[in-house]
């Protein structure tokens, strides 16, 4: 009951007033917008740059939201009420992990075929780019957890996030966007989706251990 | 889920070192059923550290906690379902109303559902009914601090650890947190409180003074590193 | 696994150690040096530049060993408490961050005459390049926590997410690159080794491990020293704030 009550408690708090849910989505649209702006509008070009360029965009604007992850609630001492909780660390660490995916995440995947189609994509991959980011965001919220947990006493800890996060998504990004490419390569994109689905299972299987960990330090 | 009612807790010879320097050490005590136990000591003697010892929330290094026959480090749990902690941050919400507030906390950190009337009962305690459905953050700051007291009132924990309770509480509400103290060790509950003022708790409980400038270490820091 | 926690008994082994791992660095240096530059041929395709190789090679292979290193330590450090795994930890990373800086340097020198272009995104070069990242991401961790206790236990947990992770980011950067093996510009295969170049490289290979324990020891000594002076100060203050 404690979990999914947390689970709950976490997605109202990301979109109530100043809340990580809206402020990300409207990330996502913007610096998606941007590249027309940097590259020209030639569509040809764009439609080969828009799986890559919407799965980093999706990758930064989850980032942007990651640093108050646990750090909202440590700094006003919630992380403590839940720490004394019914539920071990590692339920809550993972509670609030589900939470952002479910708040953060899961609004730029079903928001992307919009985006996709702005950058000239064509509606039969729409639904391919719908489901990559569908099987790789989970890791992207997962990994990003334990950075927010380790980062969770440091006071502008966004930056290192960042610094310690990224290089940790580089096989969410290589199997994810992979996906489309083998699809406008003509090829595959199945083995792709399967390995970005297996990160996703490491990532669900190591996270909620490394959170936990990390948080214990911060509480300390 | 059932909470456990907490008769004695017991502390013995426990030793807390933080960021390499021990914080006290050498530090025993009983408290039990109706009792309320006075942390008194000087900035930096470590009060807070003890409540977030005793909550369970800070590791310790040497000792050993008991409530009842539970270990700590055994069965953390029985621990936690028992005990309501209330630090210097006041953990309230501002975009939630006070109601909200205290039926989430009750939800999610104490795993159980808060009736009603238990909320407006925890509420009136402090003198905040009138305020139970305003957002908080149009919450003074004395009216945050009384929001997160009001927790005492929900899920009848048995130990309450409570770290400068009466900080921004004006005369009134100093009255009304005494009254709380007061009935909750009539019932046979425990508390542990670190203050520096005067509760004004009833002559016929028992209290205890703990004085924690006795308990620091001559050396506080440690040697490991000057062999 | 504790003898060794003692800094005194640490400090006495390294005095021990350090003399004999300095004079094998020097000199394999200087033979490896030697054999290196002047005593080798030169590869056919590559003529001169395949020297590059006797300090590209050692510098991967170390960079990929001294992140094994950092957890290894770290592991050690959380497990059995041990504050000398963590200063371990601690000192080796740069080293590893130095020796990854040198390893992409050098990649990219040779990769101009070789491949005709400073930077190719082929699997080797790029695993490197996000090793480097990890080095980066670690070190900044030590940096920004103030709490010397807290500090190590955090980087050392993201050590070792970082380390079941590296598998996997080599997985997927080898796959990334079979996969666009058609659009990259020319694909060379490492040079087949000849058996002159073998002696140069294995001398240059153990003066860069010898080099390698000298400077973690040295290292690991001056943070013990650092944490003696921190530790002598906090007990002045201590006992001057009384």
């Amino acid at each position: 009951m404690a979990f999914w009550a947390l689970v709950k408690r976490d997605i109202t708090l990301a979109w109530a007033q100043g809340g990580a849910g809206g402020l990300s989505l409207a990330f996502f649209m913007i610096a998606t917008s941007l590249f027309p702006f940097a590259v020209g509008p030639d569509s040809e070009f764009l439609m080969r740059l828009a799986p890559g360029v919407i799965w980093v965009v999706a990758l930064l604007a989850g980032l942007i939201s990651l640093d108050r992850l646990f750090q909202a609630d440590f700094e006003d001492g919630s992380l403590d009420m839940l720490a004394l909780s019914p539920l071990s660390l590692e339920m809550t660490a993972f509670a609030k992990t589900l939470a952002h995916w479910f708040s953060v995440m899961l609004p730029l995947v079903i928001l992307s075929p919009l985006l996709g189609l702005m950058l000239a994509m064509p509606v039969a991959s729409l639904g391919w780019l719908l489901l990559s980011l569908l099987i790789g965001s989970p890791a992207l919220s997962l990994i990003g957890s334990i950075g927010a947990a380790l980062t969770v006493a440091v006071r502008r800890g966004g930056v290192l996030i960042a610094l310690i996060i990224l290089p940790l998504y580089i096989p969410v990004l290589i199997f994810g966007a992979g996906s489309l490419l083998a699809i406008s390569a003509g090829t595959d994109p199945l083995p792709h989706l399967a390995l970005s689905g297996a990160v996703s299972l490491f990532a669900l299987f190591i996270s909620p251990f490394a959170s936990a960990a990390a948080l214990r330090l911060g509480l300390e | 889920m059932t909470n456990i009612v907490a008769k004695t807790i017991e502390v013995t010879d426990l030793g807390v070192v933080r960021g390499g320097r021990s914080v006290f050490a050498g530090l025993s005590f009983e408290v039990t059923s109706g009792q309320l136990l006075i942390l008194k000591g000087a900035n930096g003697s470590g009060k807070s550290s003890l409540l977030r010892t005793l909550a369970g929330l800070l590791p310790f290094q040497h000792g050993s906690l008991t409530m009842n026959d539970h270990d700590m480090i055994v069965d953390p749990i029985a621990w936690t379902s028992a005990l309501h902690f209330i630090g210097h941050a006041d953990a309230i919400k501002p975009v939630w109303t006070l109601r909200q507030n205290l039926c989430i906390f009750a939800a999610t950190a104490l795993g159980q559902h808060a009736a009603p009337e238990e909320i407006e009962a925890a509420a009136s305690m402090l003198g905040l009914s009138d305020l139970l459905d305003q957002p908080a953050q149009y919450f003074s700051k004395g009216q945050y601090h009384r929001a997160s007291l009001a927790r005492l009132g929900i899920g009848m924990r048995s130990v309450w650890l409570l770290d400068e309770p009466t900080v921004g509480l004006d005369s009134i509400n100093r009255v009304r947190l005494a009254d709380m103290i007061n009935t909750h060790l009539s019932l046979g509950g425990i508390a542990v409180i670190a203050t520096h003022d005067d509760l004004g708790i009833d002559a016929k409980i028992e209290k205890k003074i703990i004085p924690l400038d006795d308990y620091s270490c001559e050396i506080t820091v440690s040697t490991e590193y000057l062999l | 696994m504790q003898r060794f926690a003692n800094p005194a008994r640490f400090n006495h082994l390294a005095d021990r150690i350090m003399p004999w791992s300095n004079a094998v660095a020097i000199i394999a240096f200087m033979l490896g040096g030697y054999y290196s530059l002047f005593d080798s041929p030169a590869d056919y395709q590559q003529s001169e530049t395949v020297r590059i190789m006797y300090v590209h090679v050692p510098a991967a292979w170390m960079s990929m060993l001294c992140y094994m290193i950092v957890a290894a330590a770290s592991f050690t450090g959380l497990v059995w408490k041990h504050p000398l795994a963590f200063l371990t930890a601690k000192a080796a990373a740069p080293i590893g961050a130095g020796l990854t800086a040198l390893a992409l340097f050098t990649g990219a020198v040779w990769g101009q005459p070789t491949w005709g272009t400073w930077w190719e995104w082929d699997a080797r070069m790029t695993s490197v390049l996000v090793l480097f990242f990890l080095y980066l991401g670690y070190m900044a961790m030590w940096e920004t926590i103030e709490d010397h206790d807290k500090a190590s236990r955090a980087s050392s947990i993201l050590a070792l997410v970082g380390v079941v992770n590296i598998p996997i980011i080599k997985f997927s950067v080898e796959w990334w690159n079979t996969v666009h093996q058609g659009a990259s510009v020319l694909r060379v295969g490492g040079p087949s080794i000849h058996e002159d170049m073998m002696l140069p490289l294995l001398l240059m290979v153990l003066a860069f491990h010898a080099y390698l324990i000298s400077l973690v020891l040295k290292r690991v000594k001056l943070e013990l020293t650092r944490r003696k002076i921190m530790v002598l100060r906090q007990s002045l203050f201590a006992r001057k704030g009384r």
